[in-house]
């Protein structure tokens, strides 16, 4: 027991005479000194980014002829003075095709709003909110009198997202 | 001996003591998840304290079954600008298909040149199907480009992760490529 009080005796007070002592070295900054100040720039560009959930299909049947699909943006990081705009066109004009036999469909947007045209606007989110949605309802009036013939019949929509100021 | 025996009997006892305690205590515990809280309307008029109760038939503009939806959403990472150095056909992207794609979708990604009125354009890029959760960090471009700022798009494309790889719905981001 006495072996080892000295033992760390030793070893602390070795450690106390090897330690440096660091601010000696430093140089000191007063009013004397030829450096009167120290300036450093600190610049980080933060780039924009965010990430968007787009539907990826609607399937109508015959007892569903109205399909809700949400669009969210998350995670969104854009410039002060911009928004992040989503909007919707249609590869055959808002017609689900099947050869050369069609059947329309339209797009409420939130319950409300269903626009005219083959590219609109779906969603908004301004800078500083950092996330958005929209609800889509797809809607058609399916009536297999129009059908010419048995099959699918699809579209493909493309979901154009843009920052702009 | 006598002593032994009554030694042990009292230890015994404290053990069967202790087990009994330990089971109150662990009975006492919440199991499990603890259910919230259903509004009712005596909770909201409390809470409100001006005789309002808040109505049931009320909800938020969400869909139902809107963590349903999301699950057959596909998620796409986008961004407003990249820079290329110039004269360069060799260089650094992030094309990345989010992990929440997990199991559903693979995704293309391709690179697409605007003219100044933005109708036509030439694809720089093309990619192969990108895995979820994985990055495209270098490309080959089809020419160099000079310095100057373009209009670009990237377009991407997701394919269902079935034996037919079907096309879903795709996006198309559009981007300012600065060039210098």
């Amino acid at each position: 027991m006495k072996k080892a009080v000295a033992y760390l005796t030793a070893i602390i007070t070795g450690a106390f005479a090897l330690q440096i002592p660091i601010d000696s070295f430093a140089e000191e900054i007063n009013q004397d000194s030829k450096e009167k100040s120290a300036e450093i720039n600190v610049n980080y560009n933060m780039g924009s980014s965010y990430e968007i959930t787009i539907p990826a299909s609607v399937t109508f049947t015959d007892s569903e002829t109205t399909v809700e699909r949400a669009l969210q943006a998350r995670n969104v990081r854009i410039d002060a003075d911009k928004a992040l705009n989503v909007m919707v066109s249609s590869e055959n004009g808002f017609k689900m095709v099947n050869h050369d036999a069609s059947m329309d469909y339209h797009i409420i947007i939130n319950y409300a709003s269903t626009p005219e045209g083959n590219h609109f606007n779906i969603l908004k989110v301004k800078a500083g909110e950092s996330s958005g949605w929209a609800i889509l309802q797809f809607v058609t009036e399916l009536s297999k009198g129009e059908a010419l013939y048995a099959g699918n019949y699809t579209d493909t929509l493309t979901f154009q997202v843009s920052v702009d100021g | 001996m006598k002593k032994d025996r009554l030694e042990k009997w009292w230890i015994i006892l404290l053990i069967v003591l202790f087990c009994l305690i330990l089971g109150i205590r662990i009975g006492k515990l919440p199991s499990g998840n603890i259910k919230p809280c259903n509004f009712t309307q005596n909770a909201a008029t409390s809470v409100g304290g001006v005789g309002l109760a808040l109505d049931p038939d009320a909800e938020a503009l969400h869909p139902a079954d809107i963590e349903n939806t999301k699950e057959q959403g596909v998620t796409i990472s986008g961004r407003d600008d990249m820079t290329f150095p110039a004269g360069q056909r060799e260089i650094t992207v992030d094309f990345y298909n989010p992990e929440e794609n997990e199991g559903l979708y693979y995704l293309t990604f391709e690179l697409r040149l605007y003219d100044d009125q933005e109708q036509e354009y030439e694809v720089l890029y093309t990619s192969g199907l990108v895995e979820p959760g994985k990055h495209i960090r270098t490309i080959m471009l089809s020419h160099a480009l000079e310095s100057g700022v373009y209009t670009a798009v990237i377009h991407v494309q997701p394919f269902r992760m079935n034996a037919q790889r079907s096309i879903t719905n795709n996006a198309d981001i559009k981007i300012n490529l600065i060039v210098k």
